[in-house]
């Protein structure tokens, strides 16, 4: 199976990207992990990462994150090419399961994060066009939400209801279900 | 911090658009709420894109088990569309009243069902009929007023709901010259109920002349527009207003049309066709069902909305959602 030992040995033999964060930070990454971003894939055929590819809208500290991220996620992809031909289907199927697993347990260890961080992750990863981040991160937060009253919201969020009580009392009388 | 629009962006607010795909991850009822924390919040959670991205609460399959012995107490079922995990929903329909817990669903569309209620049964006759929307989400219902093509013996009645354009819905009677055999009737008409009016309005048919149908004809509904299959080689349509009749030939007659991933697709004889091409009328042959293991007959039921899934029925199947 996959490990991150593995994946380290193919990083080495693969293309390196470099990556700037906003704060000049470089980040060297293989092009497997990097082109998990959708934005980068499209600057890499485009021909334009030579000298480092400019994030002028991610930290480093994101940039960091994000690296992480795709780095796991980019094994995971390496580590389903390389292994569905050598193995029996049921075999391949368990050690896949048993990844599948371990992505999990990454990704739920990934979003231990405060709010704050939570939020330049998702902004990173819609900038970045990132597609598995976007989701993971969105989903965490609306996993957050559901279920909270709208007061709980504006609490939550700081947000100021810009509506008239009579605005609020019509909407809450049209959907009154949703209420109870 | 703020989870607010761009318009007051502080250093880790979100964008309305970013806030839009938060919101497409939220359960509908959730949803429905978060309507009144404020102004941008309502616009976002009207915004048909979010709903209709949105989980829906409901997707599954209701069903009737027939006791011979006993028909009257025969009683509904549910099964979510997963088949794994309790019913979404009570199949039992225990909030209704108890005269309206006998009722039969008769359709459904987009979370909400209609139900016919039997007036009188004397002698085997059926005097009449009541019919009735049921959300059982919400757990709310409304009778719909008589009107005169309901005392058909079979009368043709669809439901045309989509929560992503609007929280209201409309039923669709269909008129006849005649109350002989389902189908050897003509069509000549329509009566649209809109939950807006609370009324009944008839228009006469403008699908040209003798249009009929099979008393259980396949409908589908989406784009605000009810398609019905014909007796001859063609799906009829109208949309909720009656403004707009269209007659879109197909290559064959269908037995069964149905919506997925904006496209009406049809099954006929096991082939499956799409209609790429809405305005040009132009069906496109996709594939064969093939069932060899199924040693039996079944048919098309439904055809999931978003995949590229058809649920086949074994036998014979009634109400489904």
């Amino acid at each position: 199976m996959a490990s991150a030992g593995s994946g380290d040995e193919k990083a080495a033999a693969a293309a390196m990207i470099t990556l700037i964060s906003s704060d000049n930070e470089k980040f060297e990454v293989t092009e497997a992990t990097a082109t998990l971003s959708q934005t980068i894939r499209h600057m890499i055929e485009d021909g334009c990462t030579d000298g480092g590819v400019p994030l002028p809208n991610v930290t480093s500290k994101i940039l960091a994150r994000v690296i992480e991220y795709c780095k796991k996620h980019a094994t995971a992809a390496a580590g389903e090419e390389g292994s569905s031909s050598s193995f029996s289907d049921a075999a391949f199927l368990e050690v896949d399961r048993a990844f599948l697993e371990e992505l999990e347990e990454f990704d739920d260890a990934f979003l231990e994060v405060d709010r704050a961080t939570l939020f330049d992750l998702i902004l990173a990863a819609n900038y970045l066009d990132i597609k598995g981040l976007l989701n993971l991160t969105c989903q965490k937060v609306a996993d957050s939400v559901k279920g909270k009253t709208p007061e709980q919201i504006r609490e939550m969020y700081n947000i100021v209801n810009d509506l008239t009580p009579e605005e609020e009392a019509e909407i809450r009388r049209e959907t009154q279900w949703a209420f109870e | 911090m703020e989870l607010t629009s761009s318009k007051k962006a502080g250093a880790a607010s979100l964008p309305d658009d970013l806030i839009a795909e938060i919101l497409s991850r939220v359960p509908y009822k959730s949803l429905c709420r978060f309507k009144c924390v404020s102004r941008p919040w309502l616009a976002l959670c009207s915004d048909p894109g979010v709903r209709r991205k949105c989980p829906q609460t409901l997707s599954g399959f209701f069903f009737r088990r027939l006791d011979l012995y006993s028909p009257i107490t025969s009683s509904n079922y549910f099964v979510n569309a997963s088949g794994r995990g309790p019913p979404m929903v009570d199949p039992s329909f225990s909030f209704l009243p108890p005269g309206h817990r006998d009722a039969i669903i008769c359709d459904s569309c987009n979370g909400l069902l209609l139900f016919r209620l039997r007036l009188s049964v004397y002698k085997q006759i059926e005097i009449g009929h009541r019919y009735f929307v049921c959300n059982p989400a919400t757990e709310k219902w409304i009778d719909l007023p008589d009107t005169e093509p309901m005392k058909r013996r079979y009368p043709f009645i669809r439901l045309g709901f989509d929560p992503a354009v609007s929280s209201h819905f409309r039923v669709f009677l269909l008129v006849h010259d005649n109350d002989h055999i389902p189908w050897e009737d003509r069509v000549v008409g329509l009566e649209i109920y809109s939950s807006v009016t609370g009324r009944w309005t008839y228009m006469p048919s403008k699908w040209g002349d003798d249009i009929r149908l099979y008393g259980n004809s396949i409908s589908a509904f989406f784009n605000s527009t009810l398609h019905l299959t014909t007796l001859g080689s063609s799906v009829i349509t109208v949309d909720t207003d009656g403004k707009t009749w269209r007659k879109i030939l197909t290559p064959c007659s269908f037995d069964f049309i149905g919506m997925s991933q904006g496209c009406l697709y049809s099954i006929s004889n096991d082939v499956v066709w799409v209609l790429e091409d809405y305005v040009g009328q132009q069906w496109i042959r996709k594939h064969a069902i093939t069932a060899p293991e199924l040693d039996v007959y079944c048919r098309a039921l439904v055809i999931h909305p978003e995949h590229n899934l058809i649920f086949l029925g074994v036998g014979r199947v009634r109400s489904l959602m």
